[in-house]
């Protein structure tokens, strides 16, 4: 049967993101019991209240650090389809009969994919591949064209020039 | 011998460990443990100074167990004496690798903390007391 101690810190386990607790959140519990168990055989009620004092603050750093990372990861398969639609996009545009102005098209690449460089830093090559490789491919595809291939140039250097923006003037929390 | 990871990553690509990480790489590395066996080896070894909180302990084994540096164990060490409920983990072949890695890695700093007379101790011209 499960001591006031693990009951309390099991709901505190509501802290961590759902799968976290999934994979590990029984095991954390029969630890920090036993710990409980041990500390209270050892030292009494100070003894339970030093594993409380520990524990807290472990818990509060290692859930926030738990949950930035799972907001990162939503912010990412939310910008990767956003990414790839605005590649297609543009893209679209510059294939357009009418269209001509291939310095507006460099323009839109180099700009869309700095903007995800700068919201999400960590996978420039991410962003240069989703917003730029879709006019070359075209290009290619129909006309053979390889000149169009400098769109994947202004694209990796938006993305990476947005990553080191990020990087270097809004610092990491 | 294993090498790299599964994921083809070479050990220098996982340094530096952060100091969790290590520790259970050296708690593992003797024998098999389950979390809280862990948690105490660590303390004891650290004569109490390092002491792994569960949410430390768990999310570093997470990631360890994604990065292949352990493994869960089938085997239960005396399973007479133990709840069955409870996962072993063990260091893999690459964990050793990056564990000694690390060491090695570890092991010139301190060189170079000697040399520069910032350490006391085996090969240091600081005295005692100084």
């Amino acid at each position: 049967m499960m001591s006031r101690s693990e009951l309390v810190y099991r709901a505190l386990l509501l802290a961590y993101p759902r799968e976290f607790r999934r994979d590990c959140g029984d095991e954390m519990v029969q630890a920090f019991g036993d710990l409980c168990r041990e500390e209270k055989r050892r030292g009494g009620a100070s003894g339970l209240v030093g594993v409380w004092v520990r524990t807290l603050p472990d818990l509060a750093a290692t859930a926030f650090a738990d949950r930035s990372r799972a907001v990162r990861d939503r912010w990412l398969f939310m910008f990767v389809p956003l990414a790839l639609a605005l590649g297609l996009a543009i893209t679209y545009v510059d294939s357009s009969p009418g269209w001509d102005d291939t310095g507006v098209s460099a323009a839109a690449v180099l700009s869309t994919s700095g903007l995800f460089g700068v919201l999400y830093p960590a996978r420039p090559w991410l962003w240069a591949l989703l917003v730029g490789v879709w006019i070359p491919a075209l290009g290619i595809v129909r006309e053979f064209n390889y000149a169009s291939l400098l769109a994947l140039v202004f694209s990796f250097a938006g993305a990476y020039a947005g990553a080191v923006v990020r990087r270097t003037f809004i610092p990491a929390r | 011998m294993e090498r790299k990871s599964k994921a083809g990553r070479e050990p220098r690509d996982l340094l530096p460990l952060r100091p969790a990480v290590l520790h259970i790489l050296l708690a593992l590395a003797d024998e098999e443990r389950h979390g809280y066996g862990i948690m105490r080896e660590v303390e004891g070894r650290t004569g109490g100074r390092t002491r792994l909180g569960p949410g430390t302990l768990y999310g570093s084994i997470k990631r360890m167990l994604a990065d292949g540096l352990i493994e869960e164990s089938d085997e239960r060490p005396d399973p007479a004496m133990d709840d069955q409920r409870r996962r072993y983990y063990r260091i893999t072949e690459f964990g050793k690798r990056v564990a000694g890695a690390e060491a090695e890695r570890l092991s010139g700093l301190v060189e170079t903390a000697r040399a520069r007379k910032l350490l006391r101790g085996r090969g240091s011209s600081v005295p005692e007391g100084v």
